[in-house]
């Protein structure tokens, strides 16, 4: 593997829970402006896979690592680079849009660009909202929130996990506009079943079934 | 300092949350409260050893501690939030955060509790300097290992009984500790002889922070 | 190599039998009881042993991830609770025979207890833990947390609070409690016994230990 790429790195990737294995061998990278799409049935391991590239899950095997900057490191090292949006990653529900991402760019130690927040909050129709507590929101404005809070920080590598999920028509095309406005200048990986977020994508790893595709 | 300001970030969400929800604080406020009022009760007005009545404040504190504070990371891991907390936070960040804000419960709920113990069990308190030095150290090393466990029984099962399993042998240096210092603070003579258990429980304080800082890290980072 | 151990072991271990039942004199205020020294003292020395060991493997846990590590650290302890049990139980007959009660709460009982606790606490988390991954790192925190929490258990408590319990070995200030040649002599036979077997023992146990995960499908 070429070191000198910036983006996300699977080397050698398998994955057990107890002495079953869910997936093995898994190598890939995908770099800036480079579309991924973890494929597979339900049950399959894409969500751990995905979880694993973004350091939130241990490797039976293998490594995942991250380049950018011309640094390599773990996913977790490059916090400010790495945006994710997933089912099993949530937002707190006692606070507000606006305190959620405070929050977070505080944690990350990254300063907020208001604007931009702003603009996300805007396209995909909650700046009413910015104030009400994240918990009064109907699970299609909440994911469309999570969307927002995982681009704020304008991320090098996107890593979406069934991004479309809870989302009416108009939310689906929002989402896809935005990632396909992004695709030239960020690493994304996607795991989904919906083939029309596969479309996105430019290589598919499969899983449940051939491991590589 | 950008420990500081991480750490901070961690406790002011922490403090908000708990703002509009009020769980934890009212929980442990009100068990404080219940079994004092049932210990006043049961002892009728009788004078009381001052040794005895410091056990009986600690066991009280212990206890409302392994309710209150057991929560800390037992709701972040619940609500889908720990791995939130994980892309973005630096573990000692949160360690430290989560520290400050059990800290900050349990001196609000000793700050109500020991007037309340006073006036209700009789105590003649003689040194307050003394008694409320040696419980803010308590309490600092108290938080600290609270914080560590809560993240460890957070990933595990049956997590309502297994953070006082945990908690008790951890935390019995501290308990009896302070025990010893508040009975002390009771008691007729000056605590001049006290500044052993004082300079424990500011040994078991620092240690705890710092070592718990440490080994928090394997607690909570999944690589 | 091993048939010497063996042999050690079993020379060490009749002669601190014979040594205690017979050769030696009984102690100066404690009488014939006192013979239960020559296992009280050793078996608990060795529950220190296990579970210092238990801390080594773990802190292996935490830096290289590492299934043997766990593994070893899992059987040391087991073993080190084993060795608790036993000292606790000896004491008790001890107290019973010296102070006229089994237990009165004496603050090394107390000590003891708590050490007990600890330990049955760490196999309640490994019980606790299905994922195997987790459970190795959260039971090596806790091991490390508890051990850190011994030396208090061990020497401050005794030392702050008065009690019955003789002074140990390791407090030696010259006073000499085992004033007797024979008395020390067989005292270090059945310390170095002891340690012989709880080695014996725990190599046995690891292999079996390791027999069994690698049933369950884990590679060690």
């Amino acid at each position: 593997m070429e070191r000198l790429l910036e983006g996300l790195i699977l080397e050698n990737v398998g994955k057990r829970f107890g002495p079953r294995p869910i997936f093995s061998g898994i190598s890939f990278s995908v770099s800036l402006g480079e579309a991924m799409c973890l494929w597979g049935p339900n049950g399959a391991g894409k969500s751990t896979l995905l979880k694993i590239a973004a350091g939130l899950a241990r490797p039976s095997s293998g490594s995942a690592t991250c380049s950018f900057g011309g640094r390599s490191g773990k996913p977790l090292e490059f916090r400010n680079s790495i945006g994710v949006c997933a089912p099993d990653v949530a937002l707190y529900d006692e606070l507000s849009p606006e305190e959620n991402l405070d929050f977070l760019s505080r944690a990350r130690g990254a300063k907020r660009d208001k604007a931009h927040e702003r603009e996300l909050m805007e396209s995909f129709s909650l700046e009413g909202f910015a104030n009400a507590p994240l918990g009064t929101f109907s699970s299609g404005m909440r994911q469309r929130f999570k969307l927002i809070a995982a681009l704020a920080h304008r991320p090098r590598a996107l890593l979406l996990d069934e991004p479309s999920s809870f989302m009416d028509e108009a939310g689906r095309a929002r989402v896809e506009s935005i990632v396909a406005s992004l695709k030239n200048s960020t690493a994304l990986l996607v795991a989904t079943n919906d083939p029309a977020e596969r479309a996105w994508c430019g290589s598919t790893v499969s899983l449940g079934g051939d491991k590589f595709c | 300092m950008d420990f500081i300001s991480g750490a901070w970030a961690v406790m002011k969400k922490d403090i908000l949350e708990e703002y509009r929800a009020r769980y934890a604080f009212n929980t442990t406020l009100l068990f404080c409260v219940t079994c004092l009022v049932m210990v006043s009760y049961s002892l009728g007005g009788a004078v009381t050893d001052p040794m005895l009545q410091s056990a009986m404040l600690w066991v009280i504190l212990f206890f409302s501690a392994m309710t209150g504070l057991s929560r800390a990371f037992i709701k972040e891991e619940d609500k889908g939030t720990m791995n939130t907390l994980r892309l973005c936070c630096r573990a000692d960040h949160v360690f430290y955060g989560k520290t400050a804000m059990n800290f900050l419960m349990m001196s609000s709920v000793i700050v109500i509790v020991a007037p309340l113990f006073i006036i209700l069990l009789n105590v003649n308190m003689r040194h307050v300097g003394y008694f409320a030095l040696t419980t803010a150290l308590a309490t600092v090393g108290l938080s600290a290992v609270s914080a560590l466990l809560s993240a460890i029984v957070a990933q595990a099962r049956a997590r309502g009984m297994l953070f006082p399993v945990l908690a008790f042998p951890a935390l019995m240096p501290v308990f009896l500790t302070a025990v010893r210092a508040t009975g002390m603070s009771l008691a007729e003579a000056a605590p001049w002889t006290g500044g052993g258990e004082l300079v424990f429980l500011a040994a078991y304080a620092v240690a705890a922070t710092v070592g718990g800082g440490f080994l928090f890290e394997y607690v909570f980072s999944e690589q | 190599m091993g048939m010497l151990f063996l042999a050690a072991l079993f020379g060490f271990m009749t002669w601190t039998l014979y040594g205690a039942l017979v050769v030696t004199p009984p102690a100066h205020v404690l009488g014939e009881t006192a013979r239960i020294i020559y296992f009280h003292v050793p078996v608990a020395w060795v529950a220190v042993l296990a579970f210092t060991m238990s801390l080594w493997n773990s802190v292996v846990v935490l830096r290289r991830h590492s299934y043997e590590a766990d593994m070893k650290a899992e059987v040391s302890a087991r073993m080190g609770l084993w060795f608790c049990v036993l000292a606790t139980i000896s004491g008790a007959f001890f107290a019973k025979s010296a102070w006229n009660m089994y237990w009165n709460w004496d603050p090394r009982q107390v000590s003891i207890t708590v050490l007990l606790l600890v330990y049955m606490a760490y196999f309640g988390l490994r019980s606790a833990t299905p994922d195997f991954d987790r459970r190795i790192r959260l039971a090596a925190v806790y091991a490390i947390l508890a051990f850190a929490v011994m030396p208090f258990l061990v020497f401050v408590i005794p030392r702050v609070y008065m009690s019955l319990h003789p002074d140990t070995i390791i407090n030696a200030d010259g006073q000499g409690k085992l004033l007797d040649d024979k008395m020390r002599l067989v005292f270090w036979c059945a310390a170095a016994g002891y340690s012989f077997l709880y080695l014996k023992l725990y190599n046995l146990s690891v292999r079996v230990e390791r027999i069994a995960r690698r049933k369950e499908g884990w590679d060690v």
